[in-house]
């Protein structure tokens, strides 16, 4: 009775105040551990990291007697806006810092082919959810969703279930992989204009995603090239690059 | 029948008695593996596996050694400046 009424009140709430919600994630992602927030309403979302600077203490760590690890001193987590629409582009803006200079890009989304299994279910933040289970770019993943706030976004670009996520782990790298919604509010004010992406308020031009995965990935392998002039005289070397991010295949790679 | 499989059975001890002699006094040629991560804003973090051999040189010698810290040392200047 007590939950028919609470979520009454919520749909009531929802309703009333234009279905704005915003909820606030702990992340952690391939060991860096941040906060993000989601706006969303029923069409729209947006999902923002704040900039943040991870240090890491060992920067140079023997694994075993010939290998050994390098890390960079220190990672900027650039701000980031991910605005995200039912069935339609992704559009990400990245700004980074010191010069504030913006890089958008235009990600497509494959509609996620979720598997709801009712039976396992959690309680995150007083909201009954179930777990749901997606192959996502390449990445096995489990996604606890309310359907007590029926609004079908989630963290980063995850969407397409009945209900607001509140958790997701990456089940192919388990415990790399973790959004863990922390806070969750409901806006008294709708406010549709913070979740839309508007190009006229950048003057950049808009890139593919995958143009700019392959120029990174292009100059990954070139700066690896040019240390090969510096190694010692008869030096053989193997390499493998892996991307290690829960996007492991593109849609362009297959 | 029975002298096939003596036979097959000889055969096959002698090649994995001769594949252990090949290893033995062998010394083992100098060899390094360096993992590198990198960051990217789209795509999150890469790994870099390079593994390094230097023919010249065996495990533990003081040649082998110097190769392995030149080789860090290079890959520190590529994750710094990267």
């Amino acid at each position: 009775m007590k939950k028919l009424i609470l979520s009454i009140l919520i749909l009531h709430s929802l309703n009333f105040f234009g279905q704005n919600v915003i909820v606030e994630y702990n992340v952690d992602n391939f060991n860096k551990k941040y906060t993000a927030s989601l706006h969303t309403n029923n069409v729209n979302s947006c999902y923002r990291i704040k900039p943040a600077k991870v240090v890491n203490k060992d920067t140079l760590t023997r694994l075993n007697d010939n290998t050994y690890l390098i890390k960079p001193r220190s990672i900027s987590i650039p701000e980031k806006k991910i605005y995200t629409k039912n069935h339609s582009s992704i559009y990400h803006v990245v700004i980074i810092q010191p010069n504030k200079e913006v890089i958008i890009a235009r990600d497509s989304v494959p509609k996620i082919e979720w598997k709801i299994n009712s039976v396992n279910k959690k309680n995150i933040l007083g909201f009954d959810c179930e777990q749901a289970i997606a192959n996502y770019r390449g990445s096995l993943i489990e996604a606890y969703f309310t359907t007590e706030i029926p609004l079908p976004f989630g963290p980063y670009k995850f969407k397409g279930l009945p209900g607001l996520i509140l958790e997701v782990n990456s089940l192919t790298d388990k415990g790399y992989y973790i959004w863990t919604a922390d806070k969750l509010e409901f806006l008294k004010a709708s406010n549709t204009e913070e979740l839309l992406f508007d190009e006229s308020e950048y003057d950049v031009d808009i890139k593919s995603l995958e143009s700019l995965i392959r120029k990174f990935e292009i100059n990954l392998k070139q700066v690896n090239k040019r240390t090969e002039s510096a190694m010692p005289r008869g030096t053989t070397v193997d390499t493998k690059i892996e991307r290690n991010s829960i996007e492991k295949i593109y849609e362009w790679e297959k | 029948m029975k002298n096939l499989f003596f036979a097959t059975a000889f055969l096959l001890t002698m090649t994995s008695l001769n594949s252990k002699n090949l290893s033995i006094g062998e010394a083992s040629p100098c060899t390094v593996t360096i993992v590198t991560e990198h960051e990217s804003a789209f795509s999150g973090t890469y790994t870099t596996t390079r593994t390094y051999h230097h023919p010249s040189y065996e495990m533990g010698s003081e040649g082998c050694n110097n190769f392995i810290e030149t080789m860090v040392n290079i890959r520190l200047s590529v994750v710094y400046g990267f």
